[in-house]
C-alpha cells in the first residue's frame, strides 16, 4: 500500500515535469490547422515537420545556435580559468580581506542584470562595441563570476593544503603550484562549474536583447521569444515551440550526460553558499 | 619567534643549530610546537621575529620553494593525479633537469627503496608503507640544504613503524644528509636520532644526544616525557622517609633542598634492584611486557606510601598481594627542586670524580 | 622593533602572487558590475546638467508605478516561492525514498531548471492561449471553471500565469536542493526514532523538519532573491500587462529606461531594487547567524 502510493506521487511527478513538454511536442508536430483548433486536441491526430522546416526557413536559427555557441563558450572558457584563479588563492594562499571579497562576489551575484543595464549599454555603445560578441562575452564572464568563485573555493578548500605545501617546497613557484597540481586535481569541480556557466549563458536574456540589436547578432534564446514578441495575433505558434524544442535539445543532452555533476554544483553553489 | 592569533605563541625562543649532517629529532607532545618549528624552517609559516638561517643565509624571507629544502610530510602528500615516478622527479623537472638524468635519478633512488615495480601506480594504489617510501623517495631524488620529516612514520601501523624506523635511520646515515625529524614518539626520537631537541608549550626544553636526555633530563617534564615505562617520580614530604633509601650525606643535602622549594625524587624502573633491600613493599599489579613483568609496589617508606613500578624478569614467580623487599640503585637517583633537576653530590662521589 | 625589517610578515613576492591571482576577477567584477551599479546610483543623483539632485528619488518615490512595482514584485516572490518550497519539500521528501528509476527522475527534474526562462515563457504563452491552448481547455473540462478563462488578458489571471510558469520551472530546483539537506541528515537518527517506536508524522515533525530549517531557510531565501529580480519570465510571458498587472521592478526599470528613456528616473528605480536586496541580504544574515547558533 504505501508502495502504491509512492509510485503514484513518482508518477505525479514526472508528469509534473513533463506535461507541458508533451502539449509543446505535440504542437510542432501539428500542422497549422489541427493546432490553432478550438478547443485543442490533446492528444496526436496528424503528423508534419513542416513548423521545423519553417523555423529554419523564416529565422537565421543557425546563425543564432552559432551566436549563443560562441558567446557561452569563450565566457565559460574565460570566467573558468580566471575564477579557478581567485579561488585557489582565497583557499590556499589565504590572504587578508578574502572573506570580504567572496560576500561582496556572492551579493552582487543576487543582483539582477536590469539594474546595472543601462551603465553597461551606455559603455557598449561608446565603445562601438554593440552588436559585437564582445557585449555579451564580458559582462557574462562577470555575471558568472560569484557562482564559479564559490564553488570551487569550497571544492578547492577539500584538497589537502599539504598538497599546495609539498609542490612549493619542492620547489614550484605558486603559478606553477596552482597549474599543475590545484587545477588539476580540482577538474571534476571545474567541469561541474564550466556546465553551469556554459547553461546560465545559453540562457541569459535581458543583455542579450538589449545588446544585441541586429538580427543576425541575436542569441538563440532571445531570437525565439522575439518570434512570439513581434505580432500581437496570429502568431506562427507551431514554429515557435519547434525553435523552442531545438534550443532545449542542448541542454537536455548537457542534463543527461552530466546530472551529477550538475546536482553537485547546485547544491554546492546553494546551500554552501 | 611565531604567534597563532594575537596571544597564542606556538614557538617561543627556539634557538638550536643542527650541524652538517646530523640528525636532530625535534620532540614534544602533541601542540608542543615542533611541527610549526619545522614549518618554519620550510618557510611554510612565518616567523614574527628572529632569524632563520640555512647553510649561514637569513632565509626569512625566502618562500619554501628558493629554500631548497626537502620535506616528508605526515600525511605525505603525494600528488594524487600522477604516478609514483612523476611524484619523485616532480622536485627535478621544476629544477629543469634533462631528461634522461631524472630518468636516472628516479630509478636509482627508487631501487634504493625497494618500489622499483611501483613506478608507473598511482598514489591511491599503493599501501601505507609503499605510499610512505614514494614520499622519501621525492624528498631523497635531489640534495637538499636540508630534509624536513614531519612524523613520517605515525600513520602506519606498529611493526611496519618499527622496520622503517631501522630502514631510515640505515638510509639518513648513508646519504649524509642534514636532518631534522619531528616526532611525539620519544622511542623513536631515541633510537633514530644523534641528538634530541625536547619542546614543551613552544619552549625547548633540552637539546642532547639521546643517551643523556634519557639519563639526565634537565627537569621533570624531559624525565616523565622520556622514556617507556615513565620515571617514577615522587615528592620528598618527610625527609625521614628517606633514611633508607639515601646516603647519609644526600640526606642532608636533600634536607637543605626542601627549604628552597618542593623537592622530589625520581628513578627509572630498571634502576630499582629487586629481590632484597631495605625497601619493602605490596605488589598491587601485575602487567607483562615480553621478557619481563612491569611490577606496580605500593612502598611503604616510614610514614608515606608511595607507588613505584619496576621490571622483574618474567621467569621470576610474583603475585599480586606478595611483599617484595627492594633497593633503589643510588647512583641512578635523581633530584628536582620545583621540577628543575639539581645535582647532589654527596662526598665519597666528588672523591670518585677526582679520583676519574 | 628594530628586527621587523629582518622578518618580513610574509615572503617577498607575496602580494604581488595574491594580486595576480585575483585581479582579473577583479577587473571584470569592478568594469562590469560594480561600476555600471555605482554609474546607475549617480545617475539617479544628478539631473541632465549633471547637478546633484534628489529629484529623481522624489519622483520616483511618489510614483504610483513604482510602488506598484515594489508590491507586484514583492507579492510574485512571496506567493511563488511558498508555493515553491511547499510542493518542492513534498517531492524531496518523495525522492528521498527508495524506489527504481529515481536517478532518472532526478534527471527529469533538471529540464525544467535548465530551459531557458524566456523559451520557457514562450511555451506557457502557448499553453494559456484562450481559444486553442490546452491548460485553459483542461481546467474547463475538469470543471474547474465554467468557461475556459482568459489567463493573459485579464490582469488577476495574469498575474497567476507567471507565478503558475515559475512555480512549475522552480519546483524541481527546490526539490533537489532540499534533497541534498534531507540526505545529509544522518541515518541513525532515523533508526533510533524507529527503535523508540515512533511514526512517519511524528519523525517527520521531531527529526526531519527541525534539522531541515537552516537548509529550508537558505533555499528560501537563496529563492526569493532570485525571484525578486524576475525579467525574462514576465517580459516574454505578459510584458508587464495587461495595463501595468505584473509589471515587477525589473521589467519596470528596463521599460523606463529603453521604452520611455527616462534614465534617470529608471536609474533611481535601479537603485531601490539594489537596496530593497542589501535590505534582504542583511536581513539573511541575521536570520542565518541566528540559526547557526541555536543549531551549530
Amino acid at each position: 500500500m504505501k508502495r502504491f502510493f509512492l509510485y503514484l506521487g513518482v508518477a505525479f511527478m514526472i508528469f509534473y515535469c513533463l506535461f507541458p513538454l508533451y502539449f509543446l511536442l505535440l504542437g510542432s508536430f501539428e500542422p497549422t490547422n489541427v493546432s490553432y483548433s478550438s478547443p485543442p486536441i490533446l492528444y496526436p491526430v496528424a503528423f508534419t515537420l513542416s513548423n521545423y522546416i519553417g523555423v529554419f526557413k523564416d529565422i537565421p536559427l543557425s546563425t543564432y545556435i552559432m551566436n549563443s555557441t560562441i558567446v557561452s563558450l569563450s565566457a565559460t572558457a574565460i570566467v573558468v580559468f580566471i575564477g579557478a584563479m581567485s579561488a585557489f588563492a582565497i583557499a590556499k594562499i589565504k590572504f587578508r580581506g578574502s572573506g570580504i571579497l567572496l560576500n561582496l562576489l556572492l551579493i552582487f551575484g543576487f543582483f539582477p542584470g536590469a539594474i546595472m543595464i543601462f551603465p553597461l549599454y551606455k559603455m557598449f555603445a561608446d565603445l562601438h562595441i554593440l552588436n559585437n560578441y564582445l557585449s555579451l562575452i564580458l559582462p557574462y564572464i562577470s555575471m558568472n563570476i560569484p557562482l564559479t568563485v564559490w564553488v570551487l573555493t569550497t571544492y578547492f578548500e577539500q584538497i589537502p593544503i599539504e598538497l599546495y605545501e609539498a609542490a612549493r617546497v619542492d620547489g614550484m613557484s605558486r603559478f606553477q603550484a596552482f597549474y599543475k597540481i590545484i587545477f588539476p586535481l580540482g577538474i571534476p569541480a571545474v567541469s561541474t562549474v564550466a556546465i553551469l556557466d556554459f547553461i546560465a549563458c545559453w540562457n541569459e536574456f535581458i543583455l542579450a536583447l538589449t545588446f544585441m540589436t541586429k538580427k543576425s547578432m541575436r542569441t538563440i534564446t532571445v531570437g525565439i521569444s522575439m518570434i512570439s514578441g513581434r505580432f500581437s495575433y496570429q502568431y506562427p505558434w507551431g514554429e515557435i515551440i519547434a525553435g523552442a524544442l531545438l534550443v532545449t535539445v542542448p541542454l537536455v543532452v548537457i542534463i543527461f550526460i552530466a546530472q551529477e555533476k550538475i546536482i553537485s554544483g547546485l547544491t554546492a553553489g546553494a546551500i554552501k553558499g | 619567534m611565531k604567534r597563532f592569533g594575537k596571544s597564542v605563541i606556538a614557538v617561543n625562543k627556539a634557538n638550536f643549530f643542527v650541524d652538517d649532517d646530523e640528525f636532530v629529532s625535534l620532540l614534544g607532545p602533541s601542540g608542543c610546537g615542533k611541527t610549526t618549528t619545522l614549518r618554519l624552517i620550510a618557510g611554510l609559516e612565518r616567523a614574527d621575529e628572529g632569524e632563520i638561517l640555512i647553510r649561514n643565509k637569513v632565509v626569512n624571507a625566502l618562500s619554501p620553494s628558493e629554500r631548497d629544502v626537502a620535506m616528508v610530510f605526515q600525511s605525505y602528500a603525494l600528488y594524487p593525479h600522477m604516478n609514483v615516478f612523476r611524484n619523485i622527479a616532480i622536485p627535478l623537472e621544476i629544477r629543469k633537469m634533462p631528461k634522461s638524468e631524472i630518468k636516472e635519478r628516479v630509478e636509482s633512488i627508487a631501487e634504493m627503496l625497494g618500489i622499483s615495480e611501483l613506478l608507473n601506480r598511482k598514489p591511491r594504489e599503493l599501501s601505507g608503507g609503499q605510499r610512505q617510501r614514494v614520499a622519501i623517495g621525492r624528498a631523497l631524488v635531489r640534495q637538499p640544504n636540508l630534509f624536513l620529516l614531519d612524523e613520517p612514520l605515525a600513520n602506519l601501523d606498529a611493526i611496519l613503524r618499527h622496520r622503517m624506523r631501522g630502514e631510515l635511520k640505515a638510509l639518513f646515515h648513508h646519504i649524509n644528509g642534514t636532518t631534522v625529524y619531528v616526532t611525539h614518539d620519544q622511542e623513536e626520537a631515541v633510537a633514530m636520532s644523534d641528538r634530541i631537541i625536547v619542546m614543551n608549550s613552544g619552549v625547548i626544553q633540552q637539546i642532547g644526544a639521546p643517551e643523556e636526555v634519557y639519563k639526565r633530563p634537565v627537569n621533570k617534564f624531559v624525565a616523565l616525557f622520556v622514556g617507556t615505562p615513565q620515571m617514577n617520580i615522587f615528592e620528598v614530604k618527610d625527609i625521614k622517609s628517606m633514611k633508607s633509601v639515601l646516603s647519609s650525606q644526600k640526606l642532608s643535602a636533600v634536607e637543605k633542598l626542601m627549604h628552597e622549594g618542593r623537592v622530589e625524587i625520581g628513578i627509572r624502573p630498571e634502576n630499582i634492584l629487586f629481590g632484597k633491600g631495605p625497601l619493602s613493599g605490596e605488589v598491587s599489579l601485575i602487567e607483562p611486557m615480553g621478557a619481563n613483568l612491569l611490577v606496580s609496589v605500593k612502598l611503604l617508606l616510614d610514614s608515606d606510601t608511595i607507588n613505584v613500578k619496576l621490571f622483574v624478569s618474567n621467569t621470576m614467580e610474583v603475585r599480586e598481594g606478595e611483599i617484595l623487599k627492594l633497593s633503589f640503585k643510588e647512583s641512578e637517583i635523581l633530584f628536582f627542586l620545583n621540577e628543575k633537576r639539581v645535582e647532589i653530590e654527596s662526598q665519597d662521589q666528588q672523591n670518585s670524580d677526582r679520583e676519574a | 622593533m628594530p628586527e621587523r625589517s629582518l622578518n618580513p610578515k610574509h615572503e617577498k613576492g607575496y602580494w604581488w602572487a595574491i594580486v595576480g591571482f585575483v585581479v582579473p576577477v577583479l577587473f571584470f567584477f569592478t568594469v562590469f558590475q560594480i561600476y555600471p551599479l555605482s554609474k546607475n546610483v549617480w545617475l539617479s543623483l544628478t539631473n541632465i546638467a549633471g547637478r546633484l539632485t534628489l529629484g529623481n528619488f522624489y519622483r520616483t518615490l511618489s510614483s504610483q508605478s513604482f510602488w506598484q512595482s515594489t508590491w507586484i514584485t514583492v507579492e510574485f516572490s512571496l506567493i511563488s516561492v511558498s508555493i515553491e518550497m511547499f510542493i518542492g519539500f513534498i517531492f524531496a521528501l518523495l525522492l528521498n525514498q527508495e524506489f527504481r528509476g529515481r536517478k532518472a527522475v532526478r534527471t527529469i527534474f533538471l529540464i525544467p531548471w535548465a530551459l531557458p526562462t524566456a523559451i520557457m515563457a514562450t511555451g506557457w504563452k502557448f499553453l494559456l492561449q484562450h481559444s486553442y491552448g490546452p491548460i485553459p481547455w483542461i481546467l474547463y473540462w475538469l470543471h474547474f471553471v465554467k468557461e475556459p478563462p482568459y489567463f493573459l488578458s485579464l490582469p488577476k489571471n495574469a498575474f497567476i500565469s507567471i507565478v503558475m510558469a515559475d512555480v512549475w520551472k522552480t519546483v524541481p530546483f527546490c526539490a533537489l536542493l532540499l534533497l541534498a539537506g534531507l540526505q545529509a541528515i544522518p541515518k541513525d537518527l532515523y533508526e533510533a526514532m524507529d527503535v523508540d517506536g515512533a511514526s512517519w508524522f511524528f519523525k517527520l515533525r521531531r527529526l526531519t523538519i527541525p534539522l531541515m530549517l537552516p537548509a529550508i531557510i537558505v533555499t528560501l531565501i537563496f529563492r526569493f532573491l532570485q525571484a525578486f529580480g524576475v525579467f525574462d519570465l514576465i517580459w516574454v510571458l505578459t510584458n508587464g500587462g495587461p495595463g501595468n498587472a505584473t509589471m515587477a521592478l525589473s521589467p519596470f526599470i528596463y521599460q523606463q529606461t529603453f521604452n520611455w528613456l527616462d534614465i534617470r528616473n529608471g536609474a533611481a528605480t535601479a537603485v531601490m531594487t539594489a537596496l530593497y536586496i542589501l535590505a534582504i541580504v542583511a536581513a539573511m544574515w541575521v536570520t542565518r547567524s541566528y540559526i547557526g547558533r541555536r543549531y551549530a
